[in-house]
């Protein structure tokens, strides 16, 4: 990697079913919060990306430059990001090169999503994505899809249901620390089990939450990180990927492409064996099944292995690898862009040992987050971490 | 920050739409597919002649090598259950009056999937399975009303 570039700063706003707050107004919370942590003025900022899913969602189009405002953007370069449900991950990513690439020294990275202001519901703003003569007639939306990519995976790795579920018992649990969370409590598996099913064999609390939420980071060269903080996050490696836009034209079993995003962002960070050399995950979990599809992806976990690793507690908060002790999009709420980015802010706050009832145990050095998105066929992963790279 | 808790609160929020409506193109591809299916009840793929996918629906070029597809070949609506799902909501959340059963089928001699409704007793990853076709088609994928165990 050629310049060096850190986080210094993050900003969150609670994750709620339906906020009080605009779209603009959460942004702009996130942003400052952001800004105030790091003790910048919004004159310090040299680049603003804002990243946010579909227009749909906001019922705004040309969303990002509705959003600009409370982004930070006015009279400064400017850009959105927008690669579906990846877009929290890949959002940190452009800031990372903007920095690295050392056109910019200070950039404020601002993810927002309301989804509340979509109806019927927002799953409806997924119905336009997919063929339009040969799929849409048809009425297929993403939970029906998320379905048969899960059962296809369950069925090829003779995967139990009650192995999947605990996904969501752990991710809930964890979230009960997190003070944006929309749905942190103790469940167990027996509620899992008991849920209504959505679409076999995906329960109701297998699924995440739609919400409204905002998060940001400010993302720095190394010079000005040091006169910021004493303890940079760094970015160490990031990577990104794309699957076939034919979700027809996939195996579903193994997530391919996130595997070659995370091969990408190892190789940059130097890392030669990432189960070992990562200390923290955090996967994208919209679906229970989808952090161990995920998490194999990732390279954490051998094909098809990621629940038996689970069952042994191997990702638990306290377990050899904590995956998602933020409390994931299952416990903390699903506003998209904004939750991966929550997933980049949790590494931020961990290996600064700031994460509170949250902290994993240790010392850990390292963390990978990972988003997902589009029609299914995005990995994006970035790699952080206390040492510089 | 709040939460709000009134959905009836007319000051907080109000109704309003993106009015937008839509002319979709079937293509060139698609507009083969669809005289194929409409005219004699069959899946028109086509082929690269580099890699040797075979794509069903038939698309106009492999996204692999990039090179046009120009080998058509008929296929019967045969194949095997890939993967499926019991839908039991409608898109609003509300419960769905039956449920509906989607799935991807691997059409035989395809190597893409194809995606359509089952209607079968109890689904199986593996069941073979074959298209019940309307009987006046008017050359849209609702041409297929369901795929039946064989
Ligand atoms: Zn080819």
């Amino acid at each position: 990697m050629k310049g060096k570039a850190a986080i210094v700063s993050a900003g969150i706003t609670k994750f709620v079913r339906r906020a009080k707050e605009t779209p603009k107004e959460l942004a702009w919370y996130a942003a400052k919060m952001a800004l105030d942590n790091a003790g910048l003025s919004l004159d310090e900022v040299d680049a603003v990306i804002h990243g946010t899913a579909p227009d749909a969602f906001d019922g705004v189009h040309q969303k990002a430059e509705y959003l600009s405002d409370a982004s930070g953007a006015f009279n400064k370069p400017y850009i959105r990001c927008y690669v579906g449900g990846g877009t929290g991950v890949m959002a940190p990513i452009y800031g990372w090169y903007y920095v690295a690439s050392g056109i910019f020294d200070t950039v404020l990275v601002v993810c927002e999503e309301k989804m509340s202001s979509c109806r019927p519901h927002p799953q409806a703003a997924f119905l336009t994505i997919f063929d339009h003569t040969t799929e849409r007639p048809l009425g297929p939306n993403l939970l029906w899809i998320f379905a048969l990519e899960m059962n296809r995976y369950m069925q090829v790795n003779k995967i139990k249901l009650e192995d999947i579920a605990m996904v969501s018992v752990k991710n809930k649990s964890n979230a009960k620390n997190h003070p944006s969370a929309l749905l942190g409590s103790e469940v167990t598996l027996k509620d899992i089990m008991e849920s209504e099913v959505l679409a076999w064999p995906v329960h109701r609390l297998m699924v995440s939450p739609i919400s409204d939420g905002a998060a940001a980071i400010i993302i720095t060269n190394e010079e000005k990180a040091k006169k910021i903080t004493d303890k940079p996050v760094w970015i160490q490696g990031a990577g990104w990927c794309l699957d076939t836009a034919f979700w027809t034209g996939r195996d579903l079993c193994y997530p391919q492409y996130v595997e070659y995003a995370a091969k990408m962002a190892y190789k940059m960070a130097g890392i030669k064996n990432p189960a070992k050399e990562i200390s923290i995950a955090e996967p994208y979990d919209p679906f229970a099944y989808k952090e161990l599809h995920h998490l194999e992806g990732l390279q954490l976990a051998p094909k098809g292995k990621a629940a038996e690793l689970l069952m042994d507690g191997h990702f638990d908060k306290n377990g050899n690898l904590p995956s998602s002790p933020s409390g994931g999009l299952l416990g903390v709420g699903n506003p998209i862009a904004a939750a991966g980015m929550m997933k980049v802010c949790e590494l931020f706050w961990q290996l600064r040992h700031e994460a509170s009832g949250r902290q994993v145990p240790g010392n850990p050095k390292r963390g990978v987050a990972q988003a997902w998105g589009d029609l299914m066929q995005v990995g994006t992963v970035i790699v952080t971490g206390v040492d510089k790279p | 920050m709040k939460e709000l808790k009134n959905h009836n609160d007319k000051l907080t929020f109000f109704s309003g739409n993106i009015p937008l409506e839509s002319l979709y193109t079937v293509g060139i591809a698609g507009d083969k597919f669809f005289q194929s299916l409409k005219n004699i009840g069959a899946l028109l793929s086509s082929k690269c002649s580099r890699c040797n996918y075979v794509y069903v629906p038939c698309r106009l070029f492999c996204e692999r090598c990039f090179d046009e597809l120009k080998e058509y070949k008929e296929l019967e609506p045969v194949g095997a259950v890939y993967s499926f799902s019991e839908v039991n909501i409608e898109r609003d959340g509300s419960p769905v009056k039956t449920p509906v059963q989607a799935a991807l089928i691997k059409i035989n001699g395809a190597d893409s999937l194809f995606y359509h409704r089952l209607n079968v007793k109890k689904p199986k990853i593996g069941m073979k399975v074959k298209a019940v076709l309307e009987k006046y088609r008017k050359g849209s994928i609702n041409d297929i009303r369901y795929f039946e165990e064989i």
